[in-house]
């Protein structure tokens, strides 16, 4: 399937703003399952400097300054990709969970020792409860390692009510736990708790949902905003995306933006202005089938 | 002196000092006799008498409060700052044992350095297995935005320290490496300068090596990382409220470099540059004392409020040297501390030379048999955590005080989480004399040793920072966060040494004449500024009180005399002062009066009060510690002193009053005549003259025009609040009427404590900023105002109030435009993605 993504973020400041920086996580990555076609990354008024490079996660990232004052920020995505359907993964067929935790002590290889990176605690994701116990229902002993993290985030979507009012930003996974509530954001921080509580590296992924579904498909929670889910390591597969949120593992209708520890190194925006006292924040997220795109606009 | 008798005094201080069995005594051999190193100051000790050993510990703990050392305990309520703690023995080492220690920290410093290059860079260890992945992935300050960027020079390690002790079988052993910020010099040559005074004669005798050499090498090699060779350096503090502000305030001063905070710095086109009064300066190198994860809200902590937006965009631009880069505390914590020896031989080809404590790194099936096999006599800590052990935020536990239940979760947690933690086998730390009520009592210590790159390889500090751990046994703590002491550390060479050098004082290289080119950041103006606001605001009260003082009886009844009248005129209507008061005085009850002079003077309840008002010029004063003279910061320390007790009587009170006006007229002085007209003195003057200007306004208009029976008193203490009487009376005698009085104390410009003095002194100085202001015009047009009053005419009504309504607007106008202009660099702020969050 090709779409357009479009995801338009505008601020507009109380006062004047003297200088503003920018670092931006908008542009899609390519993944085996998804090719980028194209990005656009439109940005009024028009920056000081603007710097494209790829972080230290192979992602996409954007420094954007802009050192004229201004009132009004509007920054604009666009994206052509492509999704294939996901890889058939047979669950059963992954490797037991405790062989996965006992590979990485001694990693074969360059994609093991990058998993390395997603085993231990992050700035938004270090809990100070121990949620071994919570996440240890779901790997009994021997289980393949997909079909535990499948159960995981199935549990997870059970036992957590989507919730868009009682967390914020800086909500601890902790506070997430202990309430059972949240949003995408926080569903995929407990899913990265629970995994790195028993030694199997989890990442934070970033991206999009389709958001008018095919005829006779539902329409998944999140679909109007970015949206957030998890991937765990589970060879001999590799990364798994599973979202908690929707229930589902992540096919087509899935757009990936970027990954990282946690949210806190994939946020789209992440910005620093001097000046400006208090300021909106407007944000449309639109995400289509191109055919469909392309003759309307 | 008679050899003999000095061995017998020397045994006679030594007969009470115990033999430790199983740990290393710096001062007594194995056998019990005294090491050579020592003998100097054994028998300095043993030659002079208590009351002089008393005398010279007290002596260093006088020059240490008057220096304004101190160190903010977080352990403290409210974390206030302490006088630091310095023991006044100092711990000694000898030539021989120095050189081996020398040697060990070079070459750990280099291999930190060479580790540093390799994970941020070609990251072969990790490629070849060398080390595990785990251990640049799991530290929490492994800055992954760092990876890729070489800094100057290619060197990652500018400034190093070690934790290092002595184990019971002589071998020095480090405890802990410090890459990221290391702290502890300053304290170092603060320690050295009081210590070296108080035992002067084994200074020499012992010939020490002297420490100054080390800051010039430090500093000539920073500045050949510079493409302009000359370092425009600042030191990148946390603030006054750091537990190590006052080493800060002393380094930057020492070595030439400007003390800022994050706000102060701004970054363009990764480039560093100072926010001053002149506008942006670049800064090239960046002394940091602010860790390197909250260095950057943009790229590392985005709720850090201590760094620079920008700053790891700079760090890749490679035009500031940042001393240390960023991202070096990833080689400091346990887990490394295992992997250094085959490190040691992998990068430099060398053993290591100076051993750590044994550790186990718990993330493999092999390190962790080794660790529970080991746990008896070891602590369990984060594998991350570089935390003195047992210090407040540590979290190390020792195995011997865990039981079965304890140990079967530790072998779970370790299944699971191995990689996040480390056995390592507990130090007894090495015992060295400490002075304790005039006797030498054995104390744990353990060492902070310092290393400077330089081209030609890296120096150490001959000397560094001992710190005296307060309990003993395996939970000694030797953290200064939790209370440590400190030592002086000698080194005796053995030969003698050259001409005392410092930093300060001689430099061989001619150097070109410069007149100003002081360019502070704008935040230190700020502080300037209110420093001069509050003292004068501070002498002002302390007259005011001292004159409704003196009109109160110590047995005020009912009628004390004009003081409720006066009292009422100047804090009634000055709410701000206290509101007890204005209700005492307007009930007229001469005792309840006094009460509340004593309260308006010390109780730190009073928000306007004398007490707060002191500690506000406290408070700022510190702020710009490095911004003044030590005779300058003497005096704001004798000034603002806290009284042991408060005063309980009227009589007593004035007598402090006296003193505090006699000391706020010393500060005074020592700001006019001492400070260089710079911006530095032109803020505080700014400061000093608003206030001034509009207290003179205030007692006027209060006090002056009102013709009832009191009126002659009231202008009497008008003159006395204003410090005028004496010009007063040389002019008119005993006569006293309005007009003169309003005309000394509004009008006459010859007057240093008029109103109209203060508004030409404030014009001139409009006048020298680069920049004119718009207030400029305002002061000029109130300057002609006030010279155009005729003061006969200032005695009809509303006379004196519109001129003083007119004198507050325009010089309180003047600090709110100096703010929005130099101060006010608009509140930064994050913004995030969404209105509220990411949805999904």
């Amino acid at each position: 399937m090709e779409y357009r993504v479009r995801h338009r973020t505008t601020y507009h400041y109380l006062q004047p703003v003297a200088q503003s920086q920018h670092l931006l996580h908008l542009a899609p990555r390519a993944t085996p399952r998804q090719t980028v076609v194209g990005t656009h990354i439109a940005i009024t008024p028009p920056p000081t400097r603007r710097t494209e490079r790829l972080d230290a996660f192979g992602n996409l990232a954007e420094w954007v300054t802009l050192e004229d004052p201004h009132t009004m920020l509007e920054i604009l995505a666009e994206s052509r990709v492509t999704e294939a359907a996901r890889p058939p993964h047979d669950a059963a067929r992954s490797v037991p969970w405790e062989a996965v935790r006992a590979a990485l002590e001694q990693p074969d290889g360059p994609d093991a020792a990058e998993a390395v990176e997603f085993l231990f605690d992050s700035p938004l994701v270090q809990p100070a409860l121990d949620l071994s116990a919570y996440a240890l229902a779901s790997f009994p002993p021997a289980r393949p390692v997909l079909a535990g993290a499948i159960d995981l985030m199935g549990r997870i979507h059970a036992d957590f009510r989507y919730d868009t009012t009682v967390t914020d930003a800086t909500t601890p996974v902790d506070r997430v736990f202990e309430i059972r509530a949240g949003v995408c954001q926080d569903l995929a921080h407990v899913g990265i708790a629970c995994l790195r509580a028993i030694g199997i590296p989890a990442r934070y992924v970033s991206g999009y949902l389709l958001t008018m579904p095919p005829p006779g498909m539902p329409r998944l929670v999140g679909a109007d905003a970015s949206h957030a889910w998890f991937a765990a390591w589970c060879p001999p597969y590799g990364w798994v995306d599973l979202d908690p949120t929707n229930d589902v593992l992540p096919g087509t209708g899935h757009v990936t933006v970027a990954w990282g520890r946690d949210y806190g190194d994939v946020a789209p925006i992440n910005g620093v202005v001097v000046g400006g006292r208090d300021h909106t924040i407007e944000v449309g997220v639109d995400v289509a089938p191109w055919a469909e795109a392309s003759t309307e606009s | 002196m008679d050899p003999v008798l000095t061995s017998a005094a020397g045994a006679g201080i030594l007969a009470d000092y115990p033999r430790s069995a199983g740990r290393h005594d710096a001062m007594l051999a194995a056998d019990g006799s005294v090491r050579p190193h020592w003998r100097p100051l054994l028998d300095e000790l043993a030659r002079i008498d208590g009351p002089e050993l008393e005398h010279r510990h007290r002596a260093v703990r006088r020059q240490i409060r008057d220096n304004g050392v101190t160190y903010n305990v977080y352990d403290d309520a409210g974390g206030a700052a302490r006088p630091w703690d310095l023991d006044t023995l100092p711990f000694i080492l000898d030539g021989q044992e120095w050189a081996t220690i020398e040697a060990g920290i070079v070459q750990r410093a280099r291999l930190a350095d060479a580790v540093l290059a390799d994970i941020y860079g070609p990251r072969r260890l990790l490629e070849t297995g060398r080390l595990p992945p785990h251990l640049p992935a799991g530290h929490p300050q492994f800055l992954r935005p760092l990876i890729g960027v070489r800094p100057p020079g290619g060197v990652h390690v500018l400034v190093y320290a070690a934790d290092l002790t002595c184990g019971p079988d002589g071998t020095w052993t480090v405890l802990a490496d410090r890459v990221e910020a290391p702290s502890g010099m300053g304290y170092a040559l603060e320690n050295r300068i009081v210590v070296s005074q108080a035992f002067a004669d084994p200074f020499r005798d012992g010939h020490v090596v002297r420490l100054a050499a080390f800051f010039q090498a430090m500093k000539d090699a920073l500045a050949t990382l510079l493409p302009s060779g000359r370092a425009r350096g600042v030191l990148l503090s946390p603030g006054p409220h750091n537990e190590a502000y006052f080493e800060h305030a002393f380094l930057a001063h020492y070595l030439g470099l400007a003390l800022v905070e994050g706000d102060d710095l701004t970054v363009h086109d990764g480039d560093v540059y100072l926010k001053t009064l002149g506008g942006l300066r670049r800064a090239d190198l960046v002394m940091r004392r602010v860790d390197s994860l909250f260095a950057d809200p943009l790229e590392l902590k985005a709720d850090s409020s201590l760094g620079v937006p920008g700053l790891v965009e700079a760090a890749r631009a490679g035009r500031v040297v940042l001393a240390n880069p960023l991202g070096g505390a990833v080689v400091e914590g346990p887990a490394m501390a295992a992997f250094l020896p085959d490190l040691c031989r992998t990068l430099l080809g060398e053993e290591l030379r100076l051993p750590g404590v044994r550790t186990h790194w718990c993330g493999t099936a092999a390190g962790r048999r080794a660790a529970l096999a080991a746990l008896d006599r070891s602590v369990v800590r984060d594998a991350f955590d570089s935390v003195p052990l047992f210090a407040r935020g540590s979290n190390a536990r020792l195995g011997i005080e865990m039981d079965r239940g304890d140990r079967g979760r530790l072998a779970r947690l370790m299944e699971r989480r191995g990689a996040t933690l480390a056995v390592q086998e507990v130090m007894p730390p090495c015992l060295a004399p400490a002075l304790v009520e005039g006797r030498l009592v054995p104390r744990p210590v353990a060492l902070r040793v310092f290393a400077a790159w330089t081209p030609a390889g890296y120096v150490v500090l001959p000397g560094g920072l001992a710190r005296v751990g307060q309990g003993d046994g395996e939970r000694a703590t030797l953290s200064m966060q939790s209370g440590a002491a400190s030592k002086d550390v000698w080194v005796a060479s053995g030969r003698p040494q050259g001409e005392r050098f410092t930093l300060l004082r001689s430099q061989s290289e001619p150097l070109t004449i410069r007149r100003g080119g002081d360019e502070p950041p704008s935040r230190a103006l700020d502080n300037l500024l209110w420093l001069g606001r509050y003292a004068e605001r501070a002498e002002a009260l302390a007259r005011t009180i001292r004159a409704v003082v003196r009109r109160l009886g110590d047995d005020a009844g009912p009628d004390a005399g004009g003081a409720p009248d006066l009292a009422r005129r100047l804090f009634v209507p000055y709410a701000q002062a206290s509101e007890a008061a204005a209700a005492a005085a307007e009930a007229g009850d001469g005792a309840a009066l006094a009460r509340e002079m004593l309260a308006l003077a010390a109780d730190r309840n009073q928000p306007h009060g004398l007490a707060r008002t002191l500690a506000g010029v406290r408070r700022t004063a510190w702020s710009v510690r490095d911004r003044l003279s030590l005779d300058h910061w003497r005096s704001i320390l004798a000034l603002t002193e806290e009284e042991d007790e408060a005063a309980t009587d009227l009589a007593d009170l004035a007598a402090r009053l006296d003193m505090l006006v006699r000391r706020t007229a010393a500060l005074a002085g020592l700001s006019a005549e001492n400070m260089t007209r710079g911006p530095n003195w032109l803020f505080l003057d700014f400061g000093r003259r608003i206030e001034r200007g509009v207290g003179a306004t205030w007692v006027a208009r209060q006090l002056v025009g009102e013709p009832d029976e009191r009126a002659i008193e009231r202008m009497q203490m008008a003159l006395e609040i204003a410090d005028s009487a004496m010009t007063y009376r040389f002019r008119y005698l005993g006569t006293f009427q309005p007009a003169p009085v309003l005309d000394l104390l509004l009008l006459d410009e010859s007057n240093p404590r008029s109103a109209a003095h203060q508004v030409a002194t404030l014009a001139r100085h409009l006048n020298e900023l680069r920049e004119q202001l718009v207030v400029e015009n305002d002061m000029v047009a109130l300057l002609v105002r006030l010279r155009r009053t005729d003061p006969a005419l200032l005695t009809r009504p509303g006379g004196v109030g519109g001129l003083s309504d007119a004198v507050a607007g325009t010089l309180y106008g003047l600090s709110d435009a100096l703010a929005d202009r130099y101060f006010r660099p608009s509140l930064r702020r994050r913004t995030g993605s969404a209105p509220r969050r990411e949805g999904g």
